[in-house]
């Protein structure tokens, strides 16, 4: 049996649910992220676990236990808030040993624990200061430490990184998932940014309307989206839409002209309205003197914009369909604003979902 | 260089305001303290007879303490009354929370003299209290007719509103998710009330309580009208000392003495409590 | 905190009743304040057609006013105060221009006159002061005249006591009259007295004079015994009377209301008044809406204390022809049919014979027969030392 168990959890406010008939298995070295736009219930889905919340059908096990009836401060869990909410009339040392004083351990215990996280998180020196003294970073690293200081069963993260800048975050992206490898108990992110929980987690799962929409590894999730929803939200595609014609062995949709080819799959009907997604980085990119415009998968472009990305370029492509991004290393040939090019992709490359029928 | 009117204008009028209605209510109050009547005359002569008199005179050391017993019991019943007040609007008061605060500030609209005669007749011979008892066929409560509980109930009803109304702002401005958090981090209701709430709102609740202790120090109404013979509060004899018996000087040596006390009380509670420990974060980032 | 001092003892004014003496005196915020804006403050100059009267409320009774207005095409206009030391703060700083007509009771107009706030007047020219009861004229009542000039300054109107009200089916007539009454343990926790202390010191002070024996002796001042001079032994033993009357007082009443309440409750069974509960509650008992019996002892045997409140013309009144209008005020304002019904708005006696003019009831509870009884009380004096007399009542309310 997983560590972390989900059974049919569902939470109702006045008429709507906020968590729908959710059921989850995580495991003890998980790391596992609830990945979904805001209001899709992730968060609540996180206080559900911590005990803050209680489900209005469902049932929550911890390490076999059930704990769905149990108040927060029974649960063994922990958290660290989007707000950091240190204790603001604390000292840093002492938002520390909070949960160890909460535990009753020992003086000596608490002291020897809350050097341990001092020293593992950088805190160093800042013991004595109060948190409106401290910088953003730091509060995010004492918000950790407080989380992690108790030994938790299950660690759960609530947008931790949300308020800090980004360089900061993929610092922390590093050290969070550091030390959940280290201390081998599963870490439950919440967050909306898919670069942290693609960066960071085994599993996501990915929420929508209350509802679990897919929970697999990160690049399945990736790699392989299960619905519409995901391809478009994980990571940056290109969309196209039109009707399925199936013909031996492979569907193709035309329009706009360029003609996407892909191996059949299940689900998907002839005449069937249908959304294409082509991830950026896998649209390739040649010289239009280099031919081949017609092919399947494959059209005829001028660079409108070139928006740099460290390693990447981004090209920005005006088509007669509309615009195109490619991602592409800068290791590569690279094409100037107004270069006339041919974006080309893999039939495998293409993700097939029917289309909804608003036409998204 | 042009001179700047605003600064002048936002710091010159408090400045002007303090002065005005403070500074120098408070100096004349000294000056006349150290002068002396004699039947409805000041004597213009120096000395510190009147300070004498009221440090070895026990009738005004008994109504010091006096007032300082009652100021202690009232805003100790009004802080108690008021935190599950304050505590039951923030959580239950839901969209009417404005409406709730709103209303505790209604009784402020009528006259402090208004609300103690409406309780004189609340509690007196013919009050609503003894009418019950009277046609129940018992005999009234002697109690509550004009005895220093009398006194004391009208004081805990005349500053009520205004603890509740401070502990509630304070409340107010207190972030509720960090009980979430002490809760989350292994403490029980209780243990986070007193981790987490308790604290953080001490500094409120003081106020609260000083803005309840400072005027029962000098009540003078609540114990001419509901006290009794026995009620006579450090107030109220000073009022007697600027009303009745024209001993204007006795009463201002009286006023200065309880602006000592007062300030002396709020300095002394003040270096006991540490306000970074309130939560208290004006002091910047330093 | 000060501040609040001044503004209650201010607030509590309006709560005690018109009539009353030397209510709340005016505080030292105002005399302070007013000391300060006095210089600034536009006194209202007599302007010719106007006549201004420093008064009680309740005795500006309109239509009365209204006559008068029309018979000089003049305009009255009062304003009131709650104590006669507001009064005199008024007049000490600069009022005797502002105000040409001043009310005040007791030994109050002695006071103003000393202190040249008001002026001489002639009683030729208020030819009703002759139908006052003989009590009240100038050979009887000395209060008015000026003892080494011989000079009047004053004009009487209305008179009461400062008699206990009692409940008759409670209290044997034989107990109420004297004071010992109220210091009687049999009717413990059912008494009251009012909350002013020169009042309570005074009436205490005819009982602790009695009892020692002090009273007919020869005083150190030389002068007929005054229950407003007493000596320290009296003081100290008004003192030790107070304090052990403490137990047996309910409370001491601050308005009139409180003490027509506790009347009316059975909560108590007698009080020293003046008259003006004792009045309501017979009107109350001849319409049936009570039915307990209440008397009023007038005078104990021991002796009792009285006021009369008067009319006075502040020094500001040089010329003629406002002092001829003051004159005639005075006149109009004691004209049987006027005080008369200044009288029944007020609930106070008049000093002028109004018996014809009476219904028997109206003599009975307006006391028009026993005028004479104020001949054996104390009037209303200031206390030979307000600095002792506070004291003593300071000892009293801590003990």
């Amino acid at each position: 049996m997983a560590y972390i168990h989900l059974d049919g959890v569902s939470k109702q406010y006045g008429s709507v649910w906020a968590v729908d008939r959710v059921n989850m298995a995580i495991e003890k070295h998980e790391f596992v992220s609830l990945l979904g736009p805001s209001g899709s219930g992730k968060t609540t889905l996180l206080r559900i676990i911590a005990g803050l919340e209680r489900p209005t059908t469902g049932r929550v096990l911890i390490d076999g236990e059930d704990v769905t009836e149990l108040p927060p401060h029974k649960r063994g869990v922990a958290m660290v808030f989007q707000e950091f909410l240190l204790f603001p009339h604390r000292t840093v040392y002492e938002n520390l040993a909070f949960p160890l004083r909460m535990l009753k351990l020992p003086k000596g215990e608490i002291e020897a624990r809350v050097e341990w996280v001092v020293g593992i998180l950088a805190l160093r020196g800042l013991e004595k200061r109060y948190p409106n003294q401290l910088s953003g970073g730091q509060q995010q690293r004492v918000a950790l430490g407080r989380g992690l200081v108790g030994r938790p069963k299950v660690l759960l993260l609530d947008e931790p990184l949300a308020n800090l800048d980004r360089e900061l975050r993929q610092e922390m992206e590093v050290e969070i998932r550091k030390h959940q490898t280290d201390l081998g108990i599963p870490f439950i992110y919440v967050t909306h940014n898919q670069e942290e929980a693609l960066s960071m987690s085994d599993r996501i799962a990915v929420v929508r309307g209350g509802r679990i929409e897919d929970f697999a590894s990160r690049t399945d999730i990736y790699d392989r989206p299960k619905t519409a929803f995901i391809a478009q939200f994980v990571g940056r595609s290109n969309r196209f839409t039109g009707t399925a014609a199936t013909a031996g062995g492979t569907i193709s949709l035309s329009g706009d002209g360029v003609r996407i080819e892909t191996a059949t799959r299940p689900g998907i009907a002839d005449g069937e309205r249908v959304a294409a997604y082509v991830k950026n980085e896998k649209v390739r990119l040649r010289p239009a003197s280099a031919g081949g415009a017609g092919a399947a998968n494959t059209l005829a472009a001028t660079v409108r914009y070139v928006i740099l990305r460290g390693a990447y370029a981004e090209y920005v492509l005006g088509w007669s369909g509309g615009e195109l991004v490619a991602s592409r290393p800068r290791s590569e040939a690279e094409f100037t604003e107004g270069a006339e090019v041919v974006a080309c992709w893999d039939a495998a490359d293409v993700d097939l979902f029917p289309a909804p029928e608003d036409g998204r | 260089m042009k001179p700047r009117v605003a600064p002048a204008i936002f710091l010159g009028i408090p400045t002007v305001f303090l002065v005005g209605l403070f500074v120098l209510p408070l100096l004349s109050m000294l000056v006349l303290s150290v002068w002396r009547t004699e039947n409805y005359h000041i004597i213009r002569d120096f000395s510190f007879h009147n300070y004498e008199v009221l440090a070895t005179e026990g009738a005004y050391i008994t109504f010091l303490v006096r007032s300082l017993v009652m100021a202690s019991a009232v805003s100790l019943i009004c802080t108690l009354l008021a935190w599950p007040i304050a505590y039951g609007i923030t959580l239950y008061g839901g969209r009417y929370k404005l409406l709730f605060s709103l209303a505790f500030a209604v009784p402020f609209l009528t006259g402090e003299v208004l609300r103690i005669i409406a309780l004189q007749g609340l509690l007196g011979p013919l009050g609503l209290l003894n009418g019950v008892l009277l046609s129940l066929g018992a005999a009234p409560l002697r109690v509550i007719m004009y005895t220093n509980v009398a006194s004391a109930i009208g004081l805990v009803y005349l500053y009520l509103p205004i603890v509740v109304t401070v502990i509630y702002l304070s409340l107010l401005n207190f972030d509720q998710r960090l009980i979430d958090a002490a809760t989350i981090f292994g403490a029980s209701p209780a243990r986070a009330f007193f981790e987490v709430t308790w604290p953080l709102n001490l500094f409120g609740t003081l106020i609260g309580f000083a803005l309840c202790f400072i005027p029962c120090l000098s009540a003078t109404l609540a114990p001419r009208f509901l006290g009794g013979p026995n009620g006579t509060l450090y107030g109220m004899a000073m009022a007697q000392q600027f009303g009745e018996s024209g001993t204007w000087a006795l009463g201002a040596a009286m006023g200065v003495v309880l602006f000592a006390v007062s300030v002396l009380l709020v300095v002394g509670v003040a270096r006991l409590i540490d306000l970074r420990r309130t939560g208290f974060t004006g002091f910047g980032r330093g | 905190m000060t501040k609040s001092t001044f503004s209650s003892s201010d607030a509590a004014a309006p709560s005690a009743s018109p009539v009353s003496r030397r209510t709340v005196l005016k505080t030292l915020a105002a005399g302070t304040a007013g000391a300060l804006a006095a210089p600034y403050i536009r006194p209202a100059y007599a302007a010719p057609a106007q006549l201004r009267a420093l008064m009680w409320e309740v005795y500006a009774v309109p239509d009365i006013v209204g006559a008068f207005e029309e018979k000089h095409k003049i305009k009255f206009s009062p304003t009131f105060f709650d104590g006669n030391s507001e009064a005199y703060n008024k007049l000490r700083i600069g009022g005797t221009r502002d105000f040409d007509l001043v009310q005040a009771d007791g030994f109050w107009p002695g006071l103003y006159f000393r202190e040249k706030l008001i002026r001489d007047i002639d009683y030729a020219k208020i030819p009703n002061t002759a139908n006052v009861y003989p009590v009240f004229k100038p050979d009887r009542f000395k209060l008015l005249t000026d003892e080494a000039s011989g000079k009047h300054f004053g004009v009487t109107w209305c008179w009461g006591s400062y008699g206990t009200t009692y409940n008759a089916g409670e209290v044997p007539k034989e107990k109420v009259q004297t004071i010992e009454v109220l210091f009687d343990p049999a009717f413990s926790g059912r008494l009251a007295t009012s909350a002013r202390f020169e009042e309570n010191i005074a009436l205490t002070g005819i009982l602790a004079a009695t009892r020692l024996g002090t009273k007919d002796k020869p005083r150190p001042d030389g002068k007929s015994f005054n229950p407003y001079v007493l000596t320290d032994e009296e003081l100290a033993e008004v003192e030790k009377l107070l304090i052990q009357q403490k137990p047996l007082l309910l409370t001491r009443y601050q308005d009139n209301t409180t003490l027509q309440q506790l009347l009316e409750s059975g909560a108590i069974v007698a009080a020293p008044e003046f008259a003006q509960v004792y009045r309501v509650l017979v009107q109350k008992k001849d319409k049936g809406e009570i039915s307990a019996d209440f008397s009023h002892q007038l005078v104990p045997k021991e002796g009792g204390l009285g006021w009369v409140d008067t009319w006075l013309v502040t020094t500001g009144v040089t010329d003629p022809a406002t002092l001829d209008i003051c004159h005639d005020f005075m006149n109009t304002f004691l004209a049987p049919e006027n005080i008369k019904k200044i009288s029944l708005i007020a609930g106070s006696s008049a000093t002028v014979d109004l018996r014809s003019i009476s219904t028997p009831e109206e003599q009975k509870l307006y006391l028009m027969d026993r005028t004479e009884e104020l001949s054996s009380m104390y009037m209303f004096d200031q206390p030979s030392s307000t600095e002792k007399w506070e004291r003593v009542w300071s000892r009293v309310q801590a003990a």
